[in-house]
């Protein structure tokens, strides 16, 4: 099965070009079951693919050779190995229930057969990037799902909104590629080929100085900053929630902005052997982790909170790798696909059902009428806190671990509190949702089934794809890193205190969103003053909320509220500042150029007066 | 550096060639112009002359002094024509200053490196710079770049006929 | 010495071929009824350029000959130039068929001949070793081409331009001719072998300032020739008041033509200058510091120039600033694959500027103007057009799996490469490079969204003539064809014998 990994990406791509010519002919349902019926085919041979790598020892790698560079060759090709494999099934199934979904969210869109051939076209481009056996190829895929998200966040084109969030997510990350693009390059240079294979074997016989090493490894992380919306360049993710919601689902959640952490963990060994790269990866993702956490909490917009946890969970996955938590990263980017993307269907759901609200403050006690998507939604919600059984716990507390075997109590204590806070927000979000009245104007309407098997069958995962951290001896793990030289974990015993420190502060998060936001009581009546028992406690209740509100509660919220200042800006600031550089230098270019012959020639003699006197001058005088 | 007739020569002959093109392009009238032409045209043939090239001080007189004027003076007369030219806008206030500095500076380079320049002091042999080398290294070893010239002319010729033709159907 | 009989005069026959059909044309001119419509006169154009084809077709292979002490030559270097030339005006020749039917006065059968005769001028440009062959071919291309700008007569703009480009591309003329009187007093030969044997001697004996100041005349010219910063600012409004066809003819073959033109001579009779010439005031890295600078340049204002662009002609003409300015990265840094990666950027720079020109013409018809607004919407009147344009805008960015990718990335290894900490020039210009590329992404992305994202001014399609269609499918296919598969021009491209060019014929 593994010598057809390379017809994987290839059915989406016909999908894609079948739609792309006859948008106008098909029906949508037509259309809709072109794209499902390809993208079921890679999800079934992908399957195969990874069954097979279960039992196979070394990465099957098919090359074509491309095009030759003096004596070098370049290669196009596809390769197999546990991490690919299990990419590739994350990505073609998530990709799959996507596309079914999106029948009924995009149900009376008029362009219909177009929104498939792009999702399509990023399904071939995301298969295409995994399967790349070496830098280049991956960087060509690398930009195509760039330019797909982009058509895809834009997708609505009549929203300005959506054209702006296009356009800033086009060139922040942009900005990432770039950083990949020089790391590309250098690599060559350094190492005379693009085969990941040819550069670890160079790595490991020591054969690139070591600060090169740590050059390429961060501006490797720089791409992956970008695509990953890590701290700088995170602004575009929330904002890409423009985008129709099975497109934040699929493209904003599980699969493509995890590329950033797939990348850091295919060319691990690179980072491996850079402390410096390591110790960025780790501290940029825990700041982000951090960072976005708390911005989550002061969300009022159900996907945004959903696009700043997907951020903070992104910076999970980073704090692992960067510990040498190579399964851990791997194991969270897995689970984390797995649950975001049914967070974000459920989501859909709601905001189908209610008629394209998206503001929690008009939601509310959802819990009585829509207890199945309740029940979804919360399934997600657990998964992603880290309550046993669901996914999240399994993951997180690998990270936690692995955060404290490499030494680094800071990042370890940053982690902890990130795990507080995420069961905060995810259940302030849940509460205001499904719990106390309903604050909407409008009725909920029903929701087609074809939106609900997908986020049945994504339960699956959610809850149980935890348990591959019980397969018996490090199943998983060592399978993971068979053949890889790469270490799963860093070395040392995992304190046990960890996993259950991890559940109370799990349940404690829940807990003080339940006090705050769940008791669907937050309004009490105040009319009886008579201290009888049941008052009392109300009472103390209220004394813990107060606490909360004082103690915890305001100071936190002027935190969150400082940090998006600061994100909105300064760091937007310097984003527009750079732009407004250009304009400025734009609008003197533009001025000079004033439609007299004379100044031209003018402005020629004197560049040439200059030019020379630039050159010469410091022989001139030295 | 010594002065000596040739080089009195040189300089009243050069300062003639430059003014006659200032005075060409300072000139409002196109009658003015073309006359200032012919003396800077003129003034080159005697720069011709100093370097021991008659044959081409000779055919410059006869061509651009000659023909070239005298048939653009007849054009000019055979048309009708606004004898002068109204002043275009003025350009920007900088410009004269700029110019001048960028001028300035090139033409200090230019002659600063001259200067520096060691130029053998020897008297070259004139002879060999005959008609009959002239016809010979024009025929012969430049034959492809001369007939290409002819084209060029050929060119020039039907562009100014287009851009300056009045359109028949109008 | 021999006689000019004993010449193989028929490896002329490229050229010979297109200055025949230009002289048959303008008889055919004269004789034909005024009101008689001259479009028809693209047939013979299209055969003389097939023909000119086949024949430089069979030099394919041979060793260099030259005729006349260099005063022409063929050796693989105008091989390549010259078809890019050639294929370059047959596509050109093709847009412009029935383009101007709605302009009053227009001289369309002239149009035809003189396209040939430019062509003609670049071609002598490529194949010759003499300055003044070189210099006769650069001003028939440069006339030409000012009296293809003014043809549309009763557009002002177009006047306008014409006369521009007459003006400044004189001055331009007047600086390459007073640095090549320069080379020509200090070394007594206009044949550019002897002149760089002889430049190396005047070098180490004091004359090596007389040299530089030649190179640097010079390269006033050519810089204005190529339109490389700072002597660019010609380059919009003459560009902007040409008739599009025109535009892409200056965009393309013209700049071409020049980059041949600045190779051969840097490369050969300069090339003492660049390579271990030292002297008292300048070393040999301010050739290369020169042109880096002008490379750099170009970059940045072509690119910052373009963000404010409103006209999608002129974003263009400052984009095609900007892409010279690229072009001119592998001369600078003088890297192993100088001549491969600036001849693959030339080949796909060719195709997309091309076909990026002829959307824009049949834009330009469509809605009277060049504004970025006339291209709103085009996604749904013209759906495969859109597709195209996206293309090329995509290939100009250097987006991958397009031939401007690949191009831009053989350039930025070739830069790297030659880079070291000695020479971090290299890293500074790789640097520039990126930089302007990401900025660019601005500027044709707006074009993009236009097209994608924004509703349609009207309702029905766009009017695609055939020979347009065609030219737009071939340049589409050779967007993608060589950005996926550049092999394949590689390895044509990498077999050649470059140093024929830069050594005398034995």
């Amino acid at each position: 099965m593994s010598d057809f990994a390379w017809c994987i990406p290839l059915f989406p791509l016909l999908a894609s070009l079948l739609l792309t010519m006859g948008a106008r002919r098909y029906s949508d349902g037509v259309a809709s079951l072109i794209a499902s019926c390809a993208v079921f085919i890679s999800a079934a041979i992908s399957i195969g693919v990874l069954m097979e790598t279960l039992n196979t020892v070394v990465p099957t790698v098919h090359h074509w050779r491309w095009l030759s560079f003096g004596d070098q060759s370049i290669t196009v090709g596809a390769e197999v190995n546990q991490l690919n494999a299990l990419m590739l099934v994350i990505v073609s199934l998530v990709s799959f229930l996507v596309h079914r979904y999106a029948r009924g969210y995009m149900a009376g869109d008029r362009r219909m057969a177009t929104f498939y051939a792009y999702l399509s076209l990023f399904t071939f481009s995301m298969l295409g990037l995994v399967i790349s056996p070496n830098l280049l190829q991956l960087y060509v895929f690398w930009e195509l799902v760039g330019v797909c998200s982009f058509l895809l966040i834009g997708f609505w084109f009549y929203k300005p909104e959506a054209k702006r969030a296009a356009r800033k997510a086009f060139i922040l990350t942009r900005i990432g590629d770039v950083g990949l693009f020089i790391a590309v390059i250098l690599t060559f240079w350094q190492v005379g080929s693009f085969e990941w294979e040819a550069i670890f074997a160079a790595i490991s016989a020591n054969k690139i100085p070591p600060e090169m090493i740590t050059l390429i490894a961060l501006l490797i992380f720089v791409g992956a900053v970008g695509k990953s919306g890590q701290f700088p360049l995170h602004s575009w993710l929330p904002d890409a929630m423009e985008g129709p919601t099975p497109v934040s689902a699929l493209i904003h959640a599980a699969t493509m902005v995890a590329a950033g952490a797939y990348l850091v963990a295919r060319a691990f060994p690179i980072f491996a052997a850079s402390d410096v790269a390591l110790g960025t990866v780790a501290y940029v993702g825990a700041f982000t982790a951090i960072f976005a956490a708390t911005i989550g909490l002061v969300q009022n917009d159900i996907k945004r909170i959903l696009a700043w946890s997907t951020v903070s969970q992104l910076g999970y996955m980073m704090l692992a790798l960067g510990s040498s938590g190579y399964v851990a990263g791997i194991f969270h980017l897995t689970t984390h696909a797995s649950f975001k993307a049914l967070l974000f269907l459920a989501a859909g759901a709601i905001i189908t059902m209610l008629h394209h609200e998206q503001d929690i403050r008009r939601m509310g006690g959802l819990w009585k009428s829509q207890r199945r998507i309740g029940w979804l939604f919360l399934i997600g919600c657990l998964a992603i806190t880290g309550i046993p059984p669901f996914s999240g716990f399994f993951s997180k507390e690998e990270i936690l671990t692995a955060a404290w075997l490499s030494g680094r109590v800071d990042l370890f204590l940053v982690g902890v509190v990130t795990a507080f806070l995420t069961a905060l927000y995810i259940f302030r979000l849940f509460f205001l949702v499904f719990m106390g009245e309903e604050r909407g104007k409008i009725a909920p309407s029903q929701i087609p089934r074809v939106m609900i098997w997908p986020m049945v069958l994504l339960t699956i995962p959610a809850i149980g794809a935890g348990f591959l951290a019980w397969i018996p001896a490090h199943g998983f793990s060592d399978w993971l890193t068979k053949g890889t030289g790469i270490l799963a974990a860093p070395q040392g015993e995992a304190p046990g205190w960890i996993p259950l420190l991890t559940l109370l502060l799990s349940l404690a998060g829940v807990g003080v969103a339940w006090l705050r936001y769940g008791r669907g009581a937050v309004t009490i009546p105040s009319q009886s003053q008579s201290v009888t028992g049941i008052h009392h406690l109300l009472s103390r209740a209220y004394f813990v909320d107060d606490l909360y509100r004082w103690g915890i509660g305001k100071p936190y919220r002027w935190l969150s509220i400082l940090l998006s200042w600061v994100d909105q800006q300064i760091i937007s600031g310097i984003v527009s500042g750079v732009g407004a550089l250009f304009q400025a230098g734009g609008r003197i270019g533009s001025r000079m150029q004033n439609g007299q012959a004379q100044t031209y020639a003018l402005v020629s003699l004197l560049g040439l007066v200059i030019v020379i006197v630039g050159l010469t001058a410091g022989r001139w005088f030295g | 550096m010594v002065v000596t007739g040739e080089s009195i020569a040189f300089f009243v002959l050069s300062m003639m060639a430059i003014g006659g093109g200032m005075m060409m392009i300072s000139a409002t009238k196109v009658v003015h112009m073309v006359l200032s032409l012919a003396f800077s045209l003129l003034s080159i043939a005697g720069i011709y002359v100093l370097l021991h090239a008659e044959f081409l001080a000779v055919v410059q007189v006869l061509i651009y002094t000659g023909a070239i004027s005298i048939l653009m003076l007849f054009g000019i007369m055979l048309t009708k024509h606004h004898v002068t030219e109204e002043d275009d806008q003025s350009p920007r206030r900088w410009h004269p200053f700029l110019s001048f500095l960028g001028v300035g500076a090139l033409f200090a380079i230019i002659m600063g490196v001259i200067y520096q320049t060691p130029f053998a002091n020897n008297e070259e042999v004139t002879q060999s710079y005959s008609l009959e080398a002239l016809g010979k290294a024009v025929f012969k070893q430049y034959v492809i770049p001369f007939e290409l010239t002819s084209i060029l002319l050929l060119v020039a010729l039907v562009g100014a006929v287009i851009l300056a033709k009045k359109e028949a159907d109008s | 010495m021999k006689t000019l009989i004993d010449f193989d005069w028929t490896v002329m026959a490229p050229e010979l071929t297109i200055a025949g059909m230009a002289a048959l044309l303008s008889v055919i001119d004269l004789f034909l009824h005024p009101n008689k419509d001259r479009r028809f006169f693209m047939w013979p154009t299209l055969i003389a350029i097939g023909t000119a084809i086949g024949f430089v077709a069979t030099q394919w292979g041979k060793p260099a000959y030259q005729i006349l002490a260099d005063t022409y030559r063929v050796d693989d270097f105008a091989f390549v130039f010259k078809m890019i030339l050639l294929i370059g005006t047959a596509l050109v020749a093709v847009i412009s068929y029935g383009a101007f039917r709605r302009e009053k006065g227009f001289a369309e059968g002239e149009y035809y001949y003189l396209l040939l005769v430019a062509l003609l001028g670049g071609m002598v440009m490529t194949s010759s070793g003499d300055l003044i062959t070189l210099f006769v071919g650069l001003e028939l291309l440069s006339i030409a081409t000012y009296i293809l700008v003014g043809m549309r007569k009763r557009a002002i703009t177009s006047n306008e331009a014409a006369w521009k480009n007459v003006v400044l591309g004189g001055v331009a003329s007047a600086f390459i001719l007073y640095g090549m009187s320069f080379l020509y007093g200090l070394t007594g030969s206009t044949n550019l072998f002897t002149m760089k044997e002889r430049l190396g001697e005047a070098l180490t004996s004091g004359y090596d300032l007389y040299a530089w100041l030649a190179l640097f005349l010079i390269v006033f010219g050519f810089g204005f020739k190529v339109a490389v910063a700072p002597f660019h600012m010609w380059v919009p409004d003459v560009y902007q008041g040409a008739p599009t066809p025109i535009t892409a003819f200056l965009a393309v073959i013209s700049k071409t033509a020049a980059f041949a033109l600045m190779l051969r001579v840097f490369l050969t009779g300069f090339l003492p200058l660049f390579q271990g010439g030292g002297g008292t005031l300048v070393d040999e890295e301010t050739g290369g510091r020169l042109l880096l600078t002008m490379a750099g340049l170009s970059m940045i204002l072509g690119t910052v120039i373009a963000l404010r662009q409103q006209d999608a002609k002129r974003l263009l003409a400052y984009s095609s600033i900007a892409q010279a300015g690229v072009i001119l990265v592998p001369m600078a840094t003088w890297g192993p694959f100088l001549f491969p990666s600036t001849v693959y950027y030339l080949v796909g720079y060719l195709f997309t500027t091309l076909g990026a020109f002829t959307v824009l013409m049949l834009i330009e018809g469509d809605a009277g103007d060049s504004k970025l607004s006339s291209f709103a919407g085009l996604s749904r009147r013209a759906p495969l057009t859109a597709g195209a344009m996206a293309l090329f805008l995509l290939s100009l960015a250097g987006i991958p799996v397009t031939v401007g990718f690949f191009g831009k990335f053989y350039i930025l290894m070739n830069a790297i490469v030659t880079g070291s900490p000695e020479h971090w020039a290299m890293y500074l210009i790789a640097g520039i490079m990126l930089m302007t590329t990401v900025a660019s992404y601005f500027y044709y992305f707006g074009i993009i969204r236009m097209m994608y994202f924004r509703p349609p001014q009207r309702r029905e399609g766009l009017r695609v003539p055939v020979g347009a269609m065609m030219v737009i499918g071939i340049a589409f296919i050779a967007t993608l064809g060589l950005g996926l598969m550049p092999q394949w021009i590689l390895g044509i491209l990498g077999n050649l014998d470059w140093g024929a060019a830069l050594s005398p014929v034995k």
